[in-house]
């Protein structure tokens, strides 16, 4: 039965993507800024690949930004496979990524319950309610399966062939391989695909604080209270870390004979030259303002993507995973080219924190946010741009519109996520005040 | 961090509402209204002027002299002649010779088209547009400027346009020579109405039509630069009694108010009577008492937004908007009771045109500067978008605070362990609202995209519709459907003020009628009362197929009168309506079909299901 279903889950995402894919729909919503931005564009890797092929060095122009890797394996596919076949990749790479994740879940939840149950003699009394239920081994996995393969935002990546999905595949890897368990073939290869994602989209390599505590979190019970044990895994996971990426940014030098590419590809990510509109923060910003700020900005503007990564990692120690989600989010939100696969791939995450959801306030205001930023991103773009009666701030509006969305449901999640351990180890009755009210959890 | 994360002030604010939610809806949608009928007065709006100083409307020397005038008649007469040598066919050859005669370049455009609305509906025709260029001679072809005339033959219902043509010929002839021209200046004759237009602003863009199978149009051999500004003219000839502006374009679409504000003021100068919309009451003197000046100004507005709400093609300017070209079109009208003798000559006319040309050659940017959204109660006056979207906003809130306080019962209780009695999820509301949309959008894509008959399709999805309570009844619990209401209501208000955005005209007139019965219909009330009675009336009347088949019905009336003891013929006369929506929806796009079937109808199916639970 549960087989049944998630084969039949995994055929009708499939049988969805493919068929659409194939259909008029892609050429419609051709080129849409909500999911193809420069750095995932699949328009920049024909183009790249057509200037490689030619002798060209593509990182000369202004419009390749996709790593050498990328490149060489796109030639190497082009010669082997035929069209047909490069556009059948993207619906199978998703409906991996979706079993990727549904192991992961799988995983997380089963490792989550016996934590909990280990520490049960801690909790206070009549909290057993808002642990994890048994049930949700079976569940959880299967709404993070069907989340992600009938999720808008990332059917429509897949449609629109943006590079995303290899970076969601990469993304679902490391978490897979992350949960795997203490063994040194996991670590390993968790790090090896956070290299990777590293490579391909700068800004993942904020994760790294968080991935390494969840590393950690598997090792055995007595080492960890040593000091000199800490510190050897830190250095070994920086060091295999660090290590696997200069290798593939060296080994990428060699395959394209030049260091163009870091300005290309890492330069691209940080400076944001190209200010074609999205549904990020930076563009608007950037047109706004004086040129001579802009180094400034710049820095302050990648400081204010870094500045996270390690506060968010050591407050959420006791559950990297955790840690994990709620950068992926803080990231994609303050990047300066975000796209919709990005949005999808962590909001696909969310089932697995299912259990914050009754102590969320914000979730019906978020949706409605989420919705609206829907709807009106092509209605004012087209004003905007095909009829021209609106202008940049219409459509600029509704960016801070869905940033906003996002904001809050990380700030929403958080907070739910400290409130109900807060529960956990002081009971769900809230104490008196002086004034005979029932005393409230603020966060202040 | 209050906003976020203060948790007591929600839950006051919750109770708060769903104790008061229905009265405050009452008393926010009357005032919405009231508020929305006060714009029309001058005291609540603004007057309109000019924002763009490099237009400097009226500031140059006329050059349109009474020999330009002679032009003009010769060749209208010229034109009237060869039409009807010519059986009634588009003197297309005479028109191109006569450019060439004053030294224009002049191109032909073929183009094919498929009339849907006429008998043979899948024969692809050919038409032609004439095409005439005057190169600027103070600057390269970077910008230019159209004066367009849709050719009409002798038998249309419409105006008839030989005069329009007969001035472009005469302001040709006029401003050949001069050496004060920055922008090119196009002069446009197209044919067949839309088809015509918009093959030709199409392929003067390069919008492909490769995907569309049967219009291999040829491309265009000439070409100005970008157009910042197109006039239409349905001028008929040399003797009428005022002027006529249409500004609304396709799906409320409107021109940029300086181009309407330029317009007006010239043809004020020249002492030329003006009305928009059509409201011939323009003519009359001003009122003097209040009363009959307001309802003068509510018509015109309520002309305006009706006009833009059918989101139907007043003129051919409707494509050249699509194409961020602001433009609006002139039509001449004579008084009933003048017997066509009007005051208003080519002399008149030609000046206007030309200082409107002069002034728009002075355009150093695309225009900019002015409103693109607003609407007009009078010609002087005008409400803009940050004058009327307030009303709307409250007019659609009673379907917000209804949601919210929907909301707010079903998840009211903070403690988890609670919450799980008497509450629903998404999941169990998941499948009907699948289906509402699955119908709705079946329906559409059916008959616009499978071809398959009007009347099979809406016959399916209405029965489908109406039998889809039975299922509900059984599987659908009370909770279920309270979650569905909500969710329901959140989708209408998301829709309407996104709506309210492309086409605010239309989101306007669906949420003045749609609102209410949407937040009645959603009311609880007991299986027995009569008022469920007059809910179920309310809920048949807003499904979003009857006012569309109302309102041919309407239009129609006599005709239908007549046919009456064949119920058959009664059924497809009144089904014509729709179709012929339908039809405007794929040959030139108007949005009024996709909203109710995709928008509408899906909204109204839930609601019924609801209903019945």
């Amino acid at each position: 039965m549960e087989l049944a279903v998630l084969v039949g889950a995994a055929a009708a995402g499939f049988a969805l993507r493919s068929g659409l894919i194939f259909s008029d729909l892609p050429k419609l919503v051709s080129q849409r800024v909500e999911f193809s931005v420069p750095t995932n564009s699949w328009q920049r890797v024909l183009e790249g690949s057509f200037l490689y092929d030619s002798g060209v060095d593509p990182y000369s122009g202004d419009i390749f930004h996709e790593t050498p890797l990328c490149l060489v394996l796109f030639a190497v596919l082009k010669k082997r496979i035929s069209c047909f076949g490069i556009d059948l990749i993207f619906p199978v790479l998703d409906v991996v990524t979706a079993f990727l994740l549904f192991f992961f879940a799988r995983n997380l939840v089963q490792d989550t319950i016996v934590s909990e149950q280990k520490a049960k003699e801690k909790h206070a009394s009549g909290t057993s309610k808002l642990l994890v239920p048994f049930a949700d081994i079976v569940t959880v996995p299967r709404m993070v399966l069907l989340w992600y393969l009938f999720n808008p935002h990332i059917i429509g990546s897949c449609l629109e062939k943006t590079t995303s999905v290899f970076t969601n595949f990469l993304l679902a890897a490391m978490l897979l391989s992350a949960s795997q368990g203490p063994s040194l073939l996991s670590r390993l290869s968790s790090l090896f695909f956070l290299a990777l994602a590293t490579y391909q989209t700068l800004y993942m390599f904020l994760l790294f604080p968080a991935l390494h505590l969840y590393l950690l979190q598997n090792a055995p019970e007595k080492c960890r209270s040593s000091r000199k044990f800490h510190i050897a895994r830190l250095v070994i996971h920086l060091g295999i870390f660090g290590g696997i990426l200069a290798a593939l940014v060296i080994g990428s030098s060699v395959i394209m004979g030049s260091w163009s590419f870091i300005r290309g590809v890492y330069g691209f990510a940080v400076f944001a030259p190209d200010l074609t509109p999205n549904i990020g923060l930076f563009w608007y910003f950037f047109t706004e303002m004086f040129e001579q700020f802009r180094t400034f900005f710049t820095w302050i503007f990648f400081l204010n993507i870094c500045i996270y990564s390690v506060p968010v990692s050591i407050k959420l120690r006791h559950d990297p995973p955790f840690a994990i989600f709620t950068l992926l989010s803080l990231i994609t939100i303050f990047k300066p080219y975000p796209s919709y696969g990005d949005v999808g791939f962590y909001l696909s995450l969310f089932p697995i924190w299912k259990r914050l959801y009754p102590h969320m306030r914000q979730s019906l205001v978020v949706v409605v946010m989420l919705l609206v930023a829907a709807v009106l991103f092509p209605i004012l773009w087209k004003l905007w741009i095909e009829v021209g009666s609106a202008n940049a701030n219409f459509f600029y509006a509704i960016t801070l519109v869905f940033v906003a969305s996002q904001v809050f449901f990380v700030t929403d999640i958080m907070l739910a996520h400290e409130k109900r351990e807060w529960h956990l180890m002081n009971g769900m009755k809230s104490d008196v005040d002086a004034n005979g009210k029932a005393a409230e959890l603020l966060l202040d | 961090m209050g906003l976020l994360t203060d948790p007591g002030r929600s839950d006051k604010f919750a109770k708060l509402l769903i104790s008061h939610h229905t009265k405050l809806s009452v008393v926010v949608y009357i005032v919405g209204l009231c508020w929305l009928f006060a714009l029309v007065d001058d005291n609540f709006n603004l007057r309109v002027k000019i924002s763009e100083n490099a237009l400097l409307p009226g500031l140059v020397q006329s050059g349109f002299a009474t020999e330009d005038e002679g032009f003009a008649k010769k060749a209208y007469k010229t034109l009237i002649e060869q039409q009807k040598n010519g059986n009634g066919s588009f003197p297309a050859d005479e028109i191109k010779d006569s450019f060439r005669k004053i030294g224009l370049d002049v191109y032909d455009h073929f183009y094919n088209f498929q009339n849907r609305s006429s008998a043979d509906r899948t024969t692809v025709q050919q038409g032609r547009n004439i095409y005439a260029i005057l190169r600027a001679s103070r600057a390269s072809s970077l910008e230019s400027v159209v004066f367009a005339v849709p050719y009409r033959p002798a038998s249309t219902k419409h105006i008839r346009t030989e005069g329009g043509i007969a001035l472009l010929l005469a302001l040709a002839n006029q401003s050949k020579h001069k050496h004060y021209w920055a922008k090119d200046i196009i002069f446009l004759v197209t044919s067949n109405e839309h088809f015509g237009a918009k093959a030709w602003v199409e392929a003067y863009h390069g919008v492909s039509q490769a995907s569309k199978k049967n219009f291999s149009d040829t491309p265009l051999r000439g070409r100005g630069g970008a157009i910042q500004a197109a006039l239409v003219l349905e001028i008929p000839g040399s003797d009428i009694d005022y002027l006529d502006l249409r500004l609304v374009g396709l799906n409320g679409q409107m021109p940029n108010m300086d181009l309407f504000t330029l317009t007006r003021s010239l043809f004020g100068n020249q002492q030329i009577p003006l009305v928009i919309q059509g409201n011939a009451k323009l003519l009359d003197r001003y009122p003097e008492d209040f009363l009959g000046k307001y309802l003068r100004d509510l018509e015109t507005a309520g002309k305006m937004v009706a006009a833009a709400a059918s989101g139907a093609l007043e003129g051919i300017h409707g494509f050249f908007q699509q194409c961020n070209i602001q433009s609006l079109s002139v039509r001449g009208l004579t008084r009933s009771g003048t017997g066509g003798r009007g005051k208003i000559g080519f002399r008149d006319l030609g000046i206007t045109l030309e200082g409107i040309c002069r002034s728009l050659n002075n355009l150093l940017e695309r225009f900019h500067q002015s409103y693109f959204f607003y609407i007009l109660p009078s010609a002087t006056r005008f409400v803009s978008i940050g004058l009327y979207m307030p009303p709307l906003g409250l007019i659609v809130l009673p379907v917000v605070l209804r949601a919210l306080a929907l909301w707010a019962k079903g998840t009211s209780t903070d403690e988890p362990d609670k919450a799980s009695v008497n509450s629903s999820t998404m999941g169990a509301i998941l499948p009907w609202l699948l289906l509402a949309h699955g119908i709705s959008f079946g329906t559409f894509f059916g008959h616009v995209y499978l071809g398959r008959d009007l009347g099979l399709t809406l016959g399916v999805s209405t029965f489908l519709a109406f039998s889809l309570p039975l299922l509900a009844s059984r599987f659908m619990s009370r909770a279920d459907a309270d979650l569905l209401k909500s969710v329901n209501l959140i989708e209408m208000a998301v829709g309407l003020y996104a709506l309210s955005m492309l086409n605010f005209s239309l989101a306007l007139v669906i949420a003045i009628v749609s609102v209410p019965v949407a937040v009645w219909a959603t009311a609880v009330t007991a299986h027995d009362s009569p008022i469920r009675l007059l809910n179920a009336l309310l809920l048949f009347v807003s499904f979003p197929i009857v006012p569309l088949i109302g309102r041919s019905v309407c239009e129609n009336w006599s005709d239908l009168l007549a046919l009456v003891p064949h119920w058959e013929s009664v059924i497809v006369h009144s089904l014509k309506g729709v179709s012929a929506s339908f039809v405007e929806y794929s040959e030139y796009g108007n949005w009024l079909v996709p909203v109710a079937f995709l928008f509408l109808l899906p909204l109204w199916i839930s609601n019924w299901v609801i209903f019945w639970v």
